[in-house]
This record gives C-alpha cells, structure tokens and sequence, in this order.
C-alpha cells in the first residue's frame, strides 16, 4: 500500500516530539511579541484587552479531563497528555505529537485567579483571564485652575 | 486607527512572522494501515467542518481549508497556525475510491478508506479431500 505525501514542506517533524515537555516562559510587554517555533504543542495565542486576557490553545483529540488548568498571580500553566495512539496497526507516519506537556505562560500583569474561565470547544481550550482591579488602566482626571 | 483594525494589523504581523512564508500550512498527520482500510488523522483545532474541502481526483486525495478566528482584543502572542492549509495524499491502486468516510471530533479529521476487496487478507478453507 503506498502512500505519498507531495506537499510537505517541513523536514523536521521529528522534533516535535522533542520540544513537548518544555516549559515556555512568554510576554515581554507590548512590544514583546513573538512566536515559539513550529511544532510547540499545544500552540498558544493571546490576546489582551484592559479588562482581560484571553489565551486560545491547540489541544486537539485530547479529552478536557486530560487537562490541568492552573494560575498563580500572573502565570497561567497548561498541562496534559494526548495519548492518541493505535495499537497493532502499522504507521506510514505519525506527526501528530503524543505524551504529555506543560505551558507556562506569563502575563504581564496580576490576574484574578477567582474568576479564570475555561471551556473547550473543537478541539481549542479557550481562558479568560480577568486582570486584577489594580492592573487595569485608570483614567485620571486633570484638574484646571 | 480603530483598535479593531490595529489588532487586523497585528494578527497580519504575526503571520508573517515565520520567515515571510506565504499564509499556507500544511497539518499534521498520522496514517496507519489495518487489515481493512487506510486511516489518515490530521490536527484541525478550531475547525468548522463547513470549512474542510476534501476532494479524490484520480489517485489524490485532497483536504483543504480555512482556519482562523477573529483577534479578541490586541494580539499579544500568537503561535497557532491561522490561515490556508492543504495537503494531497496519494491513492494507490489497491484502494475503493468510493468508500471513503471522514468525521470530525474534537478538531481531529479522521478519513478512512476501504481497501479494495481483492487485496483484504482472507482465509482461504482448506477443502477436505474426498
């Protein structure tokens, strides 16, 4: 039975595996952006409004019971496993990283960690993260002689 | 500028971000064999399935879409592949090209296609010689 790929621009997939189980510190401030290389799982985005954060991760095929959600004072940590693995079968390839991994994300500033909410939907953690009272912008007002 | 039209800036910036490679991408895949069919598994977290085009055309089998949502607020960090995507595989011979199924769960495209009666194992019965 032969299978070929024609379009696959990556020779690395291998690597995916390797860079699972690392723990990423991220956020600079706002100039800070930046991408992690292809193939960090779960892939990660966030964005950021003056009341919140909303962080959007990748987890797809893997069951939310498998995931451990966890927040400190500004650190938001994803953990899990995917074990999405057939037995007695025979693999043409398996780029789809498997095991388990953490992702540590920290934010620029304090969080509420009372009022973190989290929901799964098609195979996308979505986490909104409230920003504590103190962090969010206050306008002052100018006072006229 | 609007902040919504900021955040489309910046959403843009981040794509570009990976060497000024056009916005395609190609997803992961795992392919296995059974007994009975090929199984090709493809990561598509945030998919609609309204959005997967899969298409058989000869010997190609074709799976293309759109992934992609719309920035909630400015875009602090982005690594989530957002964009095109598309990937062919090729069909060999000893395949059904008419029985191919795929489902979607939990942003796992799954595609199964038979193999084709005449190259299934089967046991042959060892007649009883009269």
């Amino acid at each position: 039975m032969l299978w070929m790929n024609r379009r696959f621009p990556f020779g690395d997939i291998e690597r995916t595996l390797d860079e699972m189980n690392r723990v990423f510190d991220i956020f600079e401030g706002p100039s800070g952006l930046r991408s992690m290389p292809r193939g960090t799982f779960p892939a990660v985005n966030v964005y950021e409004t003056d009341e919140a954060y909303l962080l959007r991760a990748d987890v797809p095929g893997v069951d939310p019971k498998d995931l451990d959600l966890s927040v400190a004072e500004n650190t938001v940590t994803l953990a899990g496993k995917r074990n999405d693995v057939e037995d007695n079968v025979r693999y043409y390839r398996r780029e789809r990283p498997v095991g388990s991994f953490t992702r540590t994300l920290t934010l620029a500033e304090r969080i509420d960690a009372d009022k973190v909410k989290a929901d799964y939907k098609n195979g996308v953690l979505s986490v909104s993260v409230p920003k504590t009272q103190a962090a969010k912008p206050k306008s002052i007002a100018i006072k006229a002689k | 500028m609007k902040e919504q039209e900021l955040a489309k800036k910046q959403q843009a910036e981040v794509t570009r971000r990976d060497g000024g490679e056009p916005r395609m991408f190609v997803p992961l895949a795992d392919i296995w064999e059974t007994e009975d069919e090929i199984v090709v598994k493809l990561d598509m977290p945030g998919v609609d399935k309204e959005h997967i085009d899969i298409q058989v055309e000869a010997d190609t089998l074709t799976v293309c879409g759109q992934a992609g949502e719309t920035p909630q607020g400015r875009v602090v960090y982005a690594d989530r592949q957002i964009g095109s995507f598309c990937r062919e595989f090729t069909l060999s011979r000893d395949l059904d090209r008419n029985k191919i199924a795929a489902e979607m769960d939990a942003g796992v495209l799954t595609i199964r296609v038979a193999k084709a009666e005449a190259v299934k194992p089967r046991r042959i019965e060892i007649a009883a010689a009269k």
